[in-house]
């Protein structure tokens, strides 16, 4: 099976095969052009130039169904379900008329079918029903949905040999998770080929056999696994070396001030219970655990997201319970699902950045549009947004810069203390290093830090503490100073 | 659902110096233009069809019968800028009104101005259901409409009242200023007070906020329920004042005189640009929507356009409007 297409716009000349049987990795930066590669690949956005080539023939994509057909199936990064289907419609989306009679949808069949697929994936059996609706399920299990709709509706095509492509399907699974995707994968590799784009290139590396290497839009480098290593890719990517010192371990502070944020007792239904920590000025706890572990549940009770018994203070005042406004000025928080909660995607940069702060740009009752834009052409400077100008709107942005934006709006609140949810996911290597450098700089300036996450190198790499949670009790803390993964690993499960 | 974000290779990064905001192409500035050269191309061509049409007096007129409808519609512009709609606007303009003209029949007219704090009232009344009962805006606004017009024909037993009210009178009918109608003036300070509200406040930004993305603005520290309660209140009381206007204008109030403007603020809005998901467009978009409708009816009056042809061709200007304003790259997901 072999796919080029030279000359796309946004993308220029880039030309990949995928064997059969073979797994390609895709790396390159946000806005390196893989995600605008993968559209092409599945039908959603036209070439400019070039053509798509399987099993001898030239495709003509115009939309996803024709690239299933031609089988191609995608399983997007994230939101590629529809929230308010079951599992089983979203499973079959798009391929109802093969479970229809006389055009009447036959649910039983359909129900059945996807009862069938379920059962048949190691990774879902048992996890999840077929009658569960989509929005209801945690983001790594959706994720699981997701691939697995691109085996099911292969299945349902009699596609003999699918290319599958992962689109970054590793960023919202756990350690566990990805263990047995990847088990996933290389057991259908006698039958299907897949393409698969992340930003770990540990996994990268461990999963595939080629590596295609995407920077501005062109392949700038091909290399097989055996020959290469992390540290090339990552400069490869970037233009640069993948330093020792990845997570500014050297800035990291010794000495704290007093305790800034004091959690005490604090429990939500099922979802964690007798939460006690606190963060002293300066400092940097990571929070660390598999999914369903509380450890964002926690984040958004301590934000004042959900509702929570126990107490938070900010600098010994106690913060009143399930009401985000009340925190405006002295916490801050920074969700996990970016697009739906962190920006407002519509919206520009300069709005997005100064929600929590416009009583600063304010004269008397009126904003002061001099005082806001100085104050955010100061944010995009320091937090080195790229974007065409502040007016742009957020959505155009890359992971990376939209992260940032949020950064910059969450230090501006006035806020001393920063709740943040994986703040680098879906980010790529070299924006993860800046927001790195950020936080260090807002430690440095006195800032105390919950940071939650799911990488155990970044829990250890950027925390002063590490704690780790299990079924909704913090049950370990260390100093990170030569702790090891190993450590936090036995201490999650 | 967010739309699914494609990563493009980021624009031409303006790290270092970089192209002064706002300075766009062409293809950005054409769609915000159209809805001025339609409303430009309807005076020209009624303009060209009628004598009459472009004279001054003409324009008065046209303004005058507008006025009513702007202030409404840009209090509908704000809840619709938040992603809520208030489907009462004109009911509570009959029903402020209403009460009002009894008033001054039963000879007190000088308590016409309970009309405000009750347009308030009922306006914080929506506010409370949507915000604090977490009631979606469509239906609750939509029960209110129904229940402020029954109470409106209650108070009259469904007849018309005529009254005489002097002062109100004057201050809508006269023309104490370059002589000029004053209903156009209080249309054009409430405009004035309305944008400076959305444009230049705290208070405006969070509307905006709110109708971009709900969730995000509740994270960052917004007071989303304080800040719907008292938008939808600002809706009311200027419903109210639009109810006062409306029976200065007609000296007296009928039944049902609250319902056109129902559709028509909306209209007025969504062709102004402003759109329906929330969270973008304004209360100075909304002058040309009103503009628009305004020179719809006055020009087909003129050119003595058979009256039951009207509407239809009414709705074929408002569908034009829409598709040369709505900014589908803009607006995402269009409902």
């Amino acid at each position: 099976m072999t796919m080029t297409f030279p000359g796309v716009k946004a993308l220029t000349e880039v030309s990949l095969t995928v064997g059969a049987g073979e797994v390609i990795g895709l790396v390159g930066e946000n806005g390196a052009g893989k995600s605008t590669l993968l559209s092409i690949l599945s039908g959603s956005l036209r070439p400019g130039a070039g053509e798509i080539v399987a099993r001898g023939r030239t495709l003509h994509l115009h939309n996803y169904a024709q690239a299933n057909e031609a089988g191609i199936f995608r399983a997007h990064q994230d939101q590629g379900l529809i929230d308010n289907l079951t599992v089983a419609a979203n499973l079959f989306l798009g391929h109802e008329r093969r479970f229809s009679r006389g055009g009447l949808l036959q649910h039983r069949r359909l129900l059945a079918a996807a009862r069938r697929q379920i059962q048949a994936d190691t990774m879902l059996a048992g996890r999840v029903s077929e009658i569960d609706q989509v929005g209801d399920l945690p983001l790594d299990v959706r994720q699981l949905v997701e691939i697995a709709r691109a085996f099911a509706v292969a299945e349902l095509l009699e596609v003999s040999r699918p290319v599958v492509l992962l689109d970054e399907t590793t960023a919202s699974l756990n350690q566990d998770e990805v263990t047995e995707l990847f088990a996933h994968v290389r057991d259908r590799r006698d039958r299907a080929s897949f393409v698969f784009v992340s930003h770990r290139l540990n996994e990268i590396l461990e999963l595939c056999d080629r590596v295609y290497v995407l920077k501005d839009g062109v392949v700038v480098a091909e290399r097989k696994v055996g020959e290469t290593s992390e540290a090339e890719l990552h400069r490869l990517m970037v233009g640069r070396e993948r330093e020792e010192n990845h997570y500014l371990e050297d800035r990291r502070r010794t000495q704290f001030g007093a305790v800034r944020l004091k959690v005490d007792d604090l429990s939500s239904g099922d979802e964690f219970h007798g939460v006690s920590l606190d963060v002293r000025e300066g400092e940097i706890l990571a929070v660390g655990g598999i999914t369903g572990c509380g450890k964002s549940h926690l984040a958004r009770a301590i934000a004042g997201d959900v509702r929570a018994s126990g107490t938070v203070e900010v600098d010994g005042r106690r913060l009143p319970n399930h009401r985000p406004a009340a925190r405006r000025g002295r916490l801050a928080f920074g969700p996990l699902d970016r697009h739906a909660e962190g920006v407002s995607l519509l919206q520009s940069v300069r709005w997005n950045m100064t929600w929590s702060s416009l009583r600063d740009h304010s004269r008397g009752p009126f904003l002061s549009p001099r005082r806001e834009k100085r104050a955010v052409a100061a944010g995009m400077a320091r937090y080195r947004v790229a974007a065409p100008s502040m007016d742009t709107r957020v959505g155009a942005l890359s992971g990376g810069n939209q992260q940032k934006v949020m950064l910059a709006r969450l230090a501006g609140s006035g806020a001393r203390v920063l709740v943040l949810d994986n703040p680098t996911r879906g980010v790529d290597v070299g924006a993860r290093q800046e927001i790195y450098g950020h936080l260090r700089d807002l430690a440095d300036a006195g800032f105390s830090i919950l940071l939650v996450s799911d990488d155990l190198r970044e829990l250890i790499g950027m925390g002063d503490r590490v704690a780790v949670m299990r079924d909704g009790q913090v049950v370990r803390e260390w100093e990170s100073r030569g702790l090891t993964e190993e450590q936090i690993i036995v201490g999650m499960v | 659902m967010p739309e699914q974000v494609i990563e493009k290779p980021v624009a031409p990064v303006a790290r270092r110096s970089g192209r002064k905001p706002g300075k766009s192409g062409f293809g950005v500035w054409v769609p915000r233009l159209l809805p001025y050269a339609l409303l430009v191309g309807l005076v020209v061509y009624f303009t060209a069809r009628s004598a009459l049409f472009l004279t001054p007096d003409n324009i008065l007129i046209i303004l005058r019968s507008s006025s009513v409808l702007a202030v409404i519609a840009f209090a509908a512009t704000l809840v619709i800028i938040a992603g809520s709609i208030d489907l009462s606007v004109g009911g509570i303009a009959a029903l402020t009104g209403t009460i009002a003209a009894y008033l001054t029949v039963e000879g007190h007219p000088g308590a016409i101005w309970v009309a405000l704090p009750i347009g308030l009232v009922c306006g914080l009344l929506n506010g409370a259901l949507v915000a604090y009962a977490k009631l979606p805006s469509f239906l609750t606004t939509l029960g209110v409409l129904f229940i402020l017009n029954g109470i409106a024909l209650r108070i009259t037993g469904g007849a018309s009242q005529l009254m005489d009210n002097e002062l109100l009178d004057e201050l809508v009918n006269g023309a104490s200023v370059l002589n000029i109608p004053n209903i156009i003036w209080w249309a054009v300070l409430v405009g004035g007070l309305v944008s400076v509200l959305a444009y230049r406040t705290p208070f405006g930004r969070y509307v905006y906020a709110i109708g971009g993305n709900e969730r995000v603005a509740r994270l960052s520290g917004l007071k989303v329920e304080r800040t719907k309660l008292l938008l939808f209140g600002l809706s009311g009381l200027l419903s109210g004042v639009g109810g006062l206007m409306l029976i200065g204008q007609g000296s007296g109030s009928s039944p049902g005189m609250g319902d056109s403007f129902l559709l028509n603020a909306i209209a007025a809005v969504v062709m102004g640009g402003t759109a329906l998901n929330g969270g973008s467009g304004g209360p100075l978009r909304t002058i040309v929507g009103v503009l628009t409708l305004g020179i719809v009816t006055n020009g087909m009056t003129l050119t003595q356009v058979d009256p039951n042809y009207q509407t239809v061709i009414f709705g074929v200007i408002v569908l034009l409007a829409v598709i040369v304003t709505v900014r589908r790259a803009e607006t995402g997901v269009v409902k």
